[in-house]
């Protein structure tokens, strides 16, 4: 496939002091993005199995999840928040400490 | 939210580039609307009146964007406005990536047909891409409005046609006309003895405002010339899809092959910013000379900083620092009668005007609203709800 050029030639400008915090919105807008899209996805499949009438209009809200798959829900939740804030709860020290460290 | 484009060369992309676009779309009226009024309060309420209690009121653009520059807010709307013009390129670039056949060989129908009376291209292989446009990515597009990468390419063209979708959230008209629509009617409603046999549009990109005027003017030759022939090839072809008779060149706005006299309407829009000083100098003297003596010069521009208040000078030259438009604020810091006259045209003979926007209006809605001469206000030139339009130029 022929492809185009994606990225800019001009340097990029940060708006934050950190330019990570520049680095993550970008992050965090394209994942937002994509999960608009699944999100729009679902629907749609939702949607079509209505159409197909394999599910009434608004069967979705009255499904009621077994046990098992809410308990599956519940753990992967719970494992997510862990995974995304993983950073609140390890201890942090400086870049420069660390280096100190290792030099000693 | 982005409407399929009502031409052939729409490359709709799947159902997951679609969703992306329609929340970049959103995204981007997000900030331009609820974030932007956000900064605005902020600074009227809280950031200025600190400062005039120590009698340092920002006095223009430059002073007010220092005012904001460390301030969360305006951190966080610069960052995402930044992100999201990345991503309304992005969102439409992969789409058309995966379609690139599809869409070459849809242009090659319309690009193969014989020239008519009404409809042609010339491109001209040994035009050199002045700077401008050669350099620099305009606006964060990556590859602007020429690079190449196959034969017979039009995928920059369509890159800016879908992008445009995305970036102005169904605002710029059905087939992102509306400004040629709100420039040519202004023309036709205030003067309308004014009878013009050609038009030509400057800097016209993918032909989208040309289109306007030749529906405008079904009498008059319309002639539509650009330096990026990726953008001119797909000109031709949008138009021949739409039946929209039109005759594009690739020429250089600055020293153009055409004889004197040979217009009686040279446009331009969005188009002078994009150029340095000396490279708008040359087109308007080059304006004049192709003008016949009764026809008109109009361009459609962003407003002149001296005409806005400093905050809003200062949201407008946004874009000159963070968005590619490294001439953006210089044009918009000159007074742009001085320039016209400086090209040639009489101080007696320069116009200026506020225009809403034709397309979302009735014809007779416009004709009251145009009739009332229009002002200055915030939403000029601002992609957000309540735009206008400005327009200023010079018989000959
Ligand atoms: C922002 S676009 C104009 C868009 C269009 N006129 C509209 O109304 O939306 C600027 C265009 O000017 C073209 N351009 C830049 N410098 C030029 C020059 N010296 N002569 C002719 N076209 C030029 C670029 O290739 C680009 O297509």
């Amino acid at each position: 496939m022929k492809k185009l050029r994606l990225d800019t030639k001009n340097k990029r400008p940060h708006f934050f002091t950190d330019p990570a915090v520049d680095a993550i919105m970008t992050a965090l807008l394209e994942t937002m993005s994509e999960n608009q899209a699944l999100k729009e996805r679902i629907l749609a499949l939702e949607q079509l199995l209505a159409e197909k009438s394999l599910i009434e209009p608004g069967d979705v809200e009255k499904v009621k999840l077994s046990e098992g798959i809410s308990q599956e829900l519940a753990e992967e939740q719970q494992q997510f928040l862990h995974d995304a804030f993983r950073a609140l709860n390890a201890p942090m020290q400086s870049r420069s400490q660390r280096q100190a460290e290792i030099d000693e | 939210m982005p409407q399929p484009l009502k031409h052939d060369l729409f490359m709709a992309g799947n159902r997951r580039h679609q969703a992306k676009q329609d929340f970049v779309s959103g995204l981007r009226a997000f900030i331009l609307n609820d974030m932007a009024n956000g900064m605005k309060s902020r600074y009227e309420q809280g950031i200025a009146p600190a400062l005039e209690q120590h009698g340092q009121t920002p006095a223009d653009g430059p002073a007010v964007h220092n005012a904001l520059k460390d301030d969360l807010y305006f951190k966080f709307y610069s960052s995402m406005r930044y992100n999201t013009q990345e991503m309304v390129w992005r969102s439409v670039q992969h789409p058309i990536e995966e379609n690139l056949d599809t869409l070459q060989s849809q242009a090659s129908k319309y690009l193969e047909q014989e020239d008519s009376a009404g409809s042609s291209l010339k491109l001209d292989p040994d035009l050199k891409l002045p700077s401008n446009v050669a350099d620099i990515d305009v606006h964060l597009a990556p590859g602007a409005y020429h690079e190449e990468i196959c034969a017979d390419d039009v995928s920059a063209g369509a890159v800016y046609d879908h992008g445009f979708n995305v970036f102005s959230f169904g605002m710029m008209g059905e087939n992102h006309d509306d400004i040629g629509h709100s420039m040519a009617n202004y023309i036709k409603v205030k003067f309308p003895d004014f009878q013009p046999r050609d038009i030509l549009d400057m800097g016209c990109t993918i032909g989208h405002n040309t289109c306007a005027w030749a529906k405008t003017f079904p009498d008059a030759r319309t002639t539509g010339i650009d330096v990026a022939a990726a953008s001119l090839r797909y000109a031709h072809a949008r138009a021949r899809s739409q039946d929209c008779p039109v005759h594009f060149r690739q020429m250089d706005a600055t020293t153009m092959s055409f004889e004197d006299n040979s217009f009686d309407v040279v446009f331009s829009s969005m188009f002078l910013h994009e150029l340095p000083k000396k490279g708008i100098l040359s087109t308007l003297r080059e304006a004049h000379r192709v003008l016949r003596p009764g026809g008109i010069l109009l361009n459609m521009e962003l407003p002149p900083n001296s005409e806005l208040s400093p905050y809003d000078s200062f949201y407008l030259d946004w874009d000159a620092y963070y968005n590619n438009e490294p001439y953006y604020k210089k044009f918009r810091d000159q007074n742009f009668f001085s320039l016209l006259s400086e090209a040639g045209f009489q101080d007696e003979k320069h116009l200026s005007f506020i225009t809403p926007q034709y397309t979302y209006m009735s014809h007779d809605d416009y004709v009251q609203a145009v009739t009332s001469t229009g002002d200055f206000d915030e939403n000029t030139g601002r992609l957000a709800e309540g735009v206008q339009w400005f327009g200023f130029g010079s018989w000959k």
